[in-house]
């Protein structure tokens, strides 16, 4: 045999083997959904955030008995955080395993794969791509439960611009800069903050864009406080945040920061440090009142599940997990057949508020709901869940504040405060 | 489970990495430069394609797609391949014209910073791409007409032509004169100089090719998913293309084509290792675990295929040499030089210093047309260096030389060969990858043969020289018996048979005057007897020789007049009755020897 | 002003990849190739130091022994996939290195998942020195590269063992016929090469706050940059080569873009090379 018919061989045997695998696990038909995100690479933490939020829905799933008796699994799609690693994560995701939805993809992958996301109807609700690019992408099958980053910044823009929403002691910013990592997560925010503080009357007084990935950012630092700003809107990856604010310490800035919702969570604060952090503002979406409360049940039930702090996204995952999850049952109890594309239309019936609708925070309630025969509309931590025509959400958002080592809610910006 | 339209996707993937595969291929396994950045021509490619197709903004497309970019030319996808492959190109040009004195390490690493760049200014100048946003809504050919359904196998089949196409116009190039210097040049750079060759501008060439077969590979790409975003152009995808051709195997198209099918199917393949029984829970407790226990296994796959498949899987085979031409075995006639009474080659006061050591120190003699001269000396004398001044290899510090009465000092070794002197080297220089044949056929090709064009389209009176140069090679072969060993490679030569070889390439090119340096050494004696004899003929047709050679006897008995070195300078001159007489040239060997 | 505090930042910054070029170039200079795999030196070096710290050792030591376990662990890797390869010239060895790159980050990260640690050091306040903001971690830095680079330069200068790595960093057959067992000097060479790696990779974590499994990988190009720079094999040129890109970065990020300062640390380089094709301290190739 030739070298080249042995490795040839070799090869083949291997994919052989890989596909037997994957029809063997086919024939106890569970449903599968892909995790479309990157695993490796340099947004690698962004699939391992929302992949135990997801499990821990699914198990919840599971545990009461399946969806119709079938189980909730996911099969995961690396995108390596690079686009063609993304188109063929998500072909082998949707014509090889045969995913019934897709949890993601992050904007990135999103360029990539939307071509085949929209031709095979795959239901997607993506807790990751908050990106304005994907305000006008894809009708019927695109979901987010991550408000457009334009929605986000301006909540940014408002808060710091007016007293009221920032808490005992606060006051409004008059010369604030921001910066924001070149990163395709991150880009999306810049206009929209830049924009939405002009018109509350400030002007950005300087803008910095800066390369992720670098070892320090004083010299971009420097730049910032050249400008002699009261607060400083930072929009970056946990890494980079953490390096920007302590390298900012250094050079003795003590002024304010605002931080984006990804990073309001625990884990930042246990990341940069809770000294450091002190008195930072940052960003949550939420319902209502009520809503704050949820997210504090969840973050304590998550620390149970998981022994974590909720990470970047954590909220969203629950968020798109769980109205995944109500879709699949609604769909099942309905003729006993689950499509791509009835999915698509039971994510809204599942969602959309209407008259008569039972509002439920959770699949075991939402469940006991549609088993009753009642028709729900999910609500969510992270706001009211109501996709508008372009699967996108609107909510009201929570100003919160870093106090003694720990998030505190500390304002509520409604929604038409953003008008 | 559609395993069709899976397979159609990584297959037109498969093709694009392919080509470039190809592209890189054609820098490195024929051209010898290692180029860490050939992620860049990919990347210009593919946005120099999008820019130029993309609807102009302001039109009726760009509104109803609500598209954001700034520039759209609006032109043919035919244009924007063009475009590709000219951006690939011209990036190339630009690497190669700033790297071009670069050696290897800094070279890999130059391109490299370079592809980084690259990828830097397409992420921060917005205007032109959008930076991290992307450019969605990129045209696809014939997007409308075609329903979404069959267009990913219209789309491979598109790719299957476009890549097969450039596939077989590489190969022909790869056979032509062209691609046997590229050859060359990767086996030894330095010792096609001293034929002649120019081989800046053909490495510059082949980078040129290769970036722009990665441009077009780009446009394939951009195309193919309709959106064209920076994020893809990081420093892992060269490397995969490495991988791919080093697995193939490189110096070989169709080693390069297989390897990019082996990689996808490893990068794919590897996709599945989920489906190993057992994996799921540690899979579930560990989100990371399984996607980077696939890049273990990749890097594993790439460290084994390096340690246990050197040539690749299929390796660079043999070529056979055509058969004999027709025409009869004809000798080249050797190269007149200008007409000039004086000396054939004159040296005066010739210097050249390695940190504190002077190799050679004030060195000078002459050489008249029609002879045969003898350098020797003790080892450290300075002959090799000596060798090395004359043809170029190294620059002098000071002095001159003049050929047949032109200064060359200074000028570079292709000058210097063009100019009519031909050299050998102590440790024979050959292209130990190719044939007896083909070192031959590179020495006598003539340079118009080996450009580009001549690659492409063939003439009748290109035609005439390659045989002309064939029919050379025959009667080279023949004259020095080893017509039997034409299709061996010359890196299996015995050493004896190497030395034959490198005055052999020298008798395709007939220059007027040749320095041999031991030509002798580690030759059994009967052979350099023979290789002497066939020198003294070289020599009655009109070919002038300085030969360095530590044999006495052969020296003594083929040589007319000797010039002896020590410790850089000359030490002596004359008949070898003179040199033999001589008290000093005896204390020094004396010397030297003790010492 | 504000120029003369860009310097002090550069310094620091230059005093991190000067630390890792010398131990890059140290390997080069016997071994001849360069190292895809040496951002990974750096990589374990921050986390086992992080791992020794959080089993409840003292910073410095869990540093020192952070540093000892990657230089073994570096001569156990090129015994197993370098040293075979030695003699099958320049390419294997650099792909080899590029496949070991992959497999030792993504062990990293198949162990210790892919989230950012913080590095615990304390957070401090900068000292002020006339208007100038010269941050404490900035001094440590700077001291333990300075340790560093003047202990290289007693190890090659002074001892039995740097005469040797000299030797044969020279001319490798001339050091075989001299009896120098290369087998040892090629051991010893790779030990410290990792070890300053690892050292390299702990200042790499102090500077950046954070510890993440592709830290190393990321850093590598400013490395090399530094190391051509400076011409490979020349220990004192890669030291001046660290200091000069880093200065040329945080320089590019003031006063050219911020967005553009890795790319014009590299275009320093390019520059560099076209002028002096062997960087500034290189003799031979």
């Amino acid at each position: 045999m030739t070298a080249f018919a042995k490795g040839a061989t070799g090869v083949a045997m291997g994919m052989a083997a890989a596909l037997a695998a994957g029809t063997a696990s086919a024939q106890e038909d569970p449903i599968r959904i892909g995790l479309l995100l990157p695993f490796t690479g340099q947004y690698a933490w962004v699939g391992e955030n929302v992949q135990p939020v997801a499990q821990m829905i699914a198990e919840e799933v599971n545990g009461a008995g399946g969806i119709g008796g079938r189980e909730i699994t996911f099969v995961q799609g690396d995108t390596e955080g690079v686009v063609d690693a993304g188109t063929t994560a998500a072909q082998k995701l949707i014509d090889v395993d045969n995913v019934m939805a897709l949890v993601g993809p992050t904007s990135l992958s999103f360029s990539g794969s939307k071509n085949l996301i929209i031709d095979n109807g795959v239901p997607m609700v993506t807790p990751t791509a908050g990106t304005t690019e994907l305000d006008r992408a894809c009708q019927d099958v695109c979901f987010r439960t991550v408000p457009s980053d334009a929605l986000g910044g301006r909540a940014i823009a408002r808060a710091a611009t007016d007293a009221q929403y920032l808490g005992e002691g606060g006051t409004a910013w008059e010369n604030p800069v921001l910066m924001v990592a070149q990163s395709p997560a991150m880009v999306s925010f810049l206009e929209p903050i830049e924009r939405s503080f002009s018109d509350f009357g400030v002007e950005v007084a300087k803008v910095i864009e800066f390369t992720p990935g670098k070892p320090s950012y004083r010299s971009e630092v420097q730049e910032a406080l050249a400008a002699d700003p009261d607060g400083i809107v930072l929009v970056a990856a946990p890494e980079e945040s953490a390096r920007v604010m302590t390298n900012a310490f250094q050079s003795g800035y003590d002024g304010g920061w605002f931080v984006t919702q990804d990073q309001t969570n625990a884990e930042y604060i246990e990341l940069a440090g809770a000294d450091l952090v002190n008195g930072t503002y940052g960003l949550e979406e939420v319902a209502s009142e009520e809503g704050q409360e949820l997210n504090r049940d969840f973050e304590t039930r998550y620390k149970e599940y998981s022994g974590d702090d909720v990470k970047i996204f954590g909220t969203n995952t629950y968020d798109s997990m769980n109205v995944i999850a109500l879709a699949l049952l609604s769909d099942q109890m309905d003729d006993g057949e689950i499509t791509r594309a009835s999915l698509a239309e039971h994510i809204r019936a599942v969602s959309d508020p209407g008259e008569g609708k039972t509002q439920v925070t959770s699949f075991t309630e939402g469940k006991k709901a549609l088993e009753a025969g009642e028709k729900i509309d999910y609500r969510g931590l992270v706001g009211p869940i109501d996709f508008d025509d372009w699967g996108n959400i609107a909510a009201p958002f929570g100003i919160r504040k870093v106090q003694d080592g720990a998030w505190s809610t500390v304002a509520v910006v409604p929604a038409d405060a953003l008008n | 489970m559609d395993l069709l339209a899976f397979a159609t996707g990584l297959i037109s993937l498969a093709l694009i990495y392919g080509l470039l595969a190809i592209g890189l291929n054609l820098q490195f396994g024929f051209a010898g430069v290692i180029n860490f950045g050939y992620v860049a021509f990919f990347a210009v490619g593919a946005f120099a394609s999008a820019i130029v197709t993309l609807p102009p903004p302001g039109s009726e497309a760009y509104l109803e797609a609500s598209a954001r970019y700034d520039i759209g030319l609006g032109l043919p996808i035919a244009a924007g391949f063009i475009a590709a492959a000219l951006a690939g190109a011209l990036l190339a040009l630009f690497i190669g014209a700033v790297s071009a004195r670069l050696a290897t390490h800094y070279l890999a690493v130059a391109t490299f910073a370079m592809a980084e760049v690259v990828r830097s200014v397409l992420g921060n100048e917005t205007w032109l791409t959008r930076g991290e946003f992307g450019i969605s809504n990129v045209p696809q050919p014939l997007g409308g007409v075609i329903s979404p359904e069959s267009y990913a196998l219209f789309y491979l089949a598109l790719t299957a032509v476009v890549v097969g196409l450039i596939f077989a116009l590489l190969r022909r190039l790869g056979e032509k004169p062209f691609g046997r210097l590229l050859r060359a040049i990767k086996d030894d750079e330095v010792s096609a100089r001293t034929l002649g060759k120019r081989t800046a501008s053909a490495k510059l060439r082949a980078l040129a090719i290769g970036g722009a077969v990665g441009g077009v590979a780009g446009a394939l790409w951009t195309h193919s998913l309709g959106v064209v975003h920076v994020g893809q152009f990081v420093p892992i995808v060269t490397f995969q293309i490495w991988l791919a051709m080093l697995m193939g195997g490189s110096g070989n198209h169709w080693g390069a084509l297989l390897g990019a099918f082996v990689l996808i199917a490893i990068r794919e393949g590897t996709r599945f290792v989920g489906g190993i029984p057992g994996l799921d829970e540690i899979a579930a407790a560990n989100p990371s675990f399984l996607p980077s226990l696939r890049f273990v296994l990749i890097g594993l796959l790439l460290i084994a295929v390096v340690r246990f498949f050197p040539g690749g899987l299929l390796p660079e085979r043999r070529r056979k040499a055509p058969a004999a031409p027709g025409t009869a075995p004809a000798h080249a006639p050797p190269v007149p030089v200008a007409a000039t009474d004086g000396p054939i080659l004159e040296v005066a006061g010739l210097r050249k210093r390695f940190g504190g050591l002077a190799a050679v120190d004030g060195a000078g003699f002459v050489l008249r047309p029609g002879t045969i001269t003898g350098l020797i000396g003790p080892n450290g004398a300075g002959k090799s260096t000596m060798i090395d001044l004359l043809s170029g290899v190294q620059r002098p510090d000071g002095g001159t030389v003049r050929l047949a009465g032109e200064d060359i000092t200074g000028l570079t070794p292709e000058e210097i060969a063009d100019k009519g002197l031909g050299r050998t080297f102590q440790t024979p220089r050959l292209y130990p990858s190719m044939t007896v044949w083909e070192n031959l056929m590179v020495a006598g090709m003539p340079r118009g043969n080996e450009t580009l064009r001549a690659g492409l389209w063939s003439s009748a009176a290109r035609r005439r020289a390659e045989q002309a140069a064939a029919a050379r090679a025959e009667a080279v072969l023949a004259e020095l018996e080893i017509a039997h060993m034409r299709d061996e490679l010359a890196g299996s030569l015995s050493g004896g048979q190497r030395k034959l070889l490198s005055l052999g390439r020298q008798m395709m090119r007939r220059p007027p005057l040749i320095l041999l340096d031991e030509p002798a050494a580690g030759v059994n004696r009967r052979l350099a007897g023979d290789l002497f004899d066939r020198i003294a003929e070289l020599n009655r047709q009109g070919t002038t020789f300085l030969i360095v050679e530590h044999e006495m006897q052969l020296i003594m008995r083929y040589c007319d007049r000797i010039v002896v070195m020590h410790q850089g300078r000359v030490l002596a001159e004359g008949t070898p009755e003179e040199i033999r007489a001589n008290a000093e040239v005896i204390e020094a060997y004396l010397g030297g020897a003790v010492a | 002003m504000i120029f003369i505090q860009t310097l002090v930042f550069g310094l620091a910054l230059g005093g991190v990849i000067a630390v890792s070029a010398v131990g890059l170039t140290l390997a080069y200079g016997v071994t001849r190739f360069i190292n895809f795999a040496f951002g990974e030196f750096l990589t374990l070096g921050a986390f086992f130091c992080l791992m020794l710290a959080g089993m409840g050792l003292p910073l410095v030591w869990a540093g020192l022994l952070a540093a000892l376990i990657v230089g073994v662990l570096g001569v156990l890797l090129a015994r197993a996939f370098y040293d075979p390869l030695m003699s099958r010239g320049l390419l294997p060895l650099l792909v080899t290195s590029v496949g070991i790159a992959f497999v030792v980050q993504n062990l990293v990260r198949m162990i210790a998942g892919s989230n950012p640690f913080r590095f615990p050091l304390p957070l401090m306040r900068p000292i002020d020195i006339a208007g100038i903001f010269v941050p404490r971690e900035q001094l440590i830095i700077l001291g333990v590269a300075l340790a560093a680079m003047l202990a290289v330069h007693l190890l090659l200068r002074f001892t039995m063992l740097g005469k040797k790595m000299r030797a044969v960093a020279d001319d490798p057959a001339l050091a075989r016929v001299a009896g120098i067992s290369s087998r040892r000097v090629l051991d010893a060479t790779w030990f410290v090469s990792a070890l300053i790696g690892a050292l390299g990779g702990i200042l790499l974590a102090i500077t950046q706050i954070t510890v993440a499994p592709q830290m190393g990988w990321h850093f590598l190009l400013v490395v090399f940059a530094a190391v051509l720079l400076g011409g490979i094999g020349s220990p004192y040129g890669a030291m001046i080569g660290g200091l000069l890109i880093g200065l040329a970065m945080e320089l590019g990020a003031t006063y050219i873009a911020a967005n553009y300062s890795y790319a014009f640390a590299f275009v320093v380089l390019i520059a560099v090379l076209i002028l002096r094709p062997r960087g500034l301290l290189g003799g031979r190739g």
